[in-house]
């Protein structure tokens, strides 16, 4: 996320020096640089302020190699073909300490395989049987960007009793 | 569906090209300027939106929707050896039927209350025992927030019930 902002960050520079050229280098009237000041202050702060707008949706990308699985939703195709239906998946980036992780959320591409393999880890989630996640194979994107891929879940050891 | 965070971030690409578009036309440097900052720009434009999903699928702290069926909760205890103060995560679909559908992720920040009331909808949720939030805007002021990045955030006051069973097909619904 933090390469994400300074991306954006980047690009409002960008916006900032071509506003510079503007104002410094050329003849227009005062009114015309006036106005555009005034845009690019406001189009500044509408971004800004948009941005926990986008925020919370599922990404369909940079699932980490192996996770800990939190919740799932599917939604399966509707008989019209209209809805293709998807699977969603709340996740963790895998690590032994879980300070300042933060959940988060992941768009796949719904097929029947992979229904199956996560409603099971759906199931055994509710068990009280924590599930680790790993990305088998990755497969090229589809038509709205979605990469399938082959997941797959294993119950995670209670560290409260190591193995011996 | 098209969010305002959409829409604001597409103005400013629109914009960004408008001013370019003046440079190059009305102003008077060499060619070799002009080229430079048209590939400045589309290169700041393809990094926009690269960087587009990398945003994505983290929690919000705002915007919980009225009714919403809680599909999964993580609580992050505060830690006192660095001082995070915690927070209460949820995953929920709205359950307006004008709104997305899609489950969206959210943040609240730690409280014994908050965590009590979404450890027991995460209990239940395990024994198969759907929930449904329902929020409730809180106009009392609980002290000054740790975080200055939450000033403009309302406290909300959210209560978990079971969900209703789904009634019987209604006699009208189909032949």
């Amino acid at each position: 996320m933090t390469a994400a902002l300074a991306t954006f960050i980047a690009a409002f520079a960008v916006l900032a020096v071509l506003l510079a050229n503007v104002l410094l280098f050329t003849r227009f009237a005062w009114w015309i640089k006036l106005a555009s000041v005034a845009m690019v202050a406001c189009l500044v702060l509408a971004t800004w302020r948009a941005m926990p707008d986008l925020l919370g949706w599922p990404t369909h990308t940079g699932m980490p190699p192996r996770f800990n699985l939190n919740a799932i939703h599917i939604v399966e195709p509707d008989k019209s073909g209209v809805d293709k239906g998807a699977i969603y998946l709340w996740i963790t980036r895998f690590a032994t300490d879980t300070r300042g992780v933060v959940p988060r959320a992941f768009v796949l591409p719904f097929s029947p395989e992979l229904q199956l393999k996560v409603a099971a880890a759906g199931t055994r989630l509710r068990k009280n049987l924590p599930q680790l996640g790993e990305v088998v194979t990755a497969h090229a994107a589809d038509a709205h960007g979605r990469h399938a891929l082959d997941l797959e879940f294993f119950d995670l050891p209670d560290p409260l009793f190591p193995e011996r | 569906m098209l969010t305002f965070g959409h829409a604001a971030i597409v103005a400013a690409y629109v914009v960004v090209a408008l001013a370019l578009l003046l440079l190059s036309l009305f102003s008077r440097w060499p060619w070799q300027v002009k080229t430079g900052l048209v590939v400045v720009t589309s290169a700041a434009y393809c990094a926009c939106y690269f960087a587009l999903p990398a945003l994505l699928g983290w929690p919000t702290d705002r915007d919980v929707p009225k009714r919403f069926n809680l599909i999964g909760v993580y609580i992050q205890e505060p830690d006192k050896r660095t001082g995070e103060p915690g927070n209460v995560f949820f995953w929920a679909a709205d359950l307006d039927p004008d709104r997305d559908q899609r489950p969206r992720a959210y943040r609240l920040p730690f409280s014994l209350k908050t965590k009590a009331v979404f450890q027991e909808g995460q209990g239940k949720l395990r024994q198969n025992i759907p929930q449904v939030g329902e929020v409730e805007e809180d106009d009392e002021v609980h002290g000054v927030p740790q975080d200055r990045g939450q000033l403009g955030q309302k406290s909300v006051k959210i209560e978990l019930r079971d969900a209703p069973p789904a009634g019987p097909p209604s006699k009208d619904a189909g032949g």
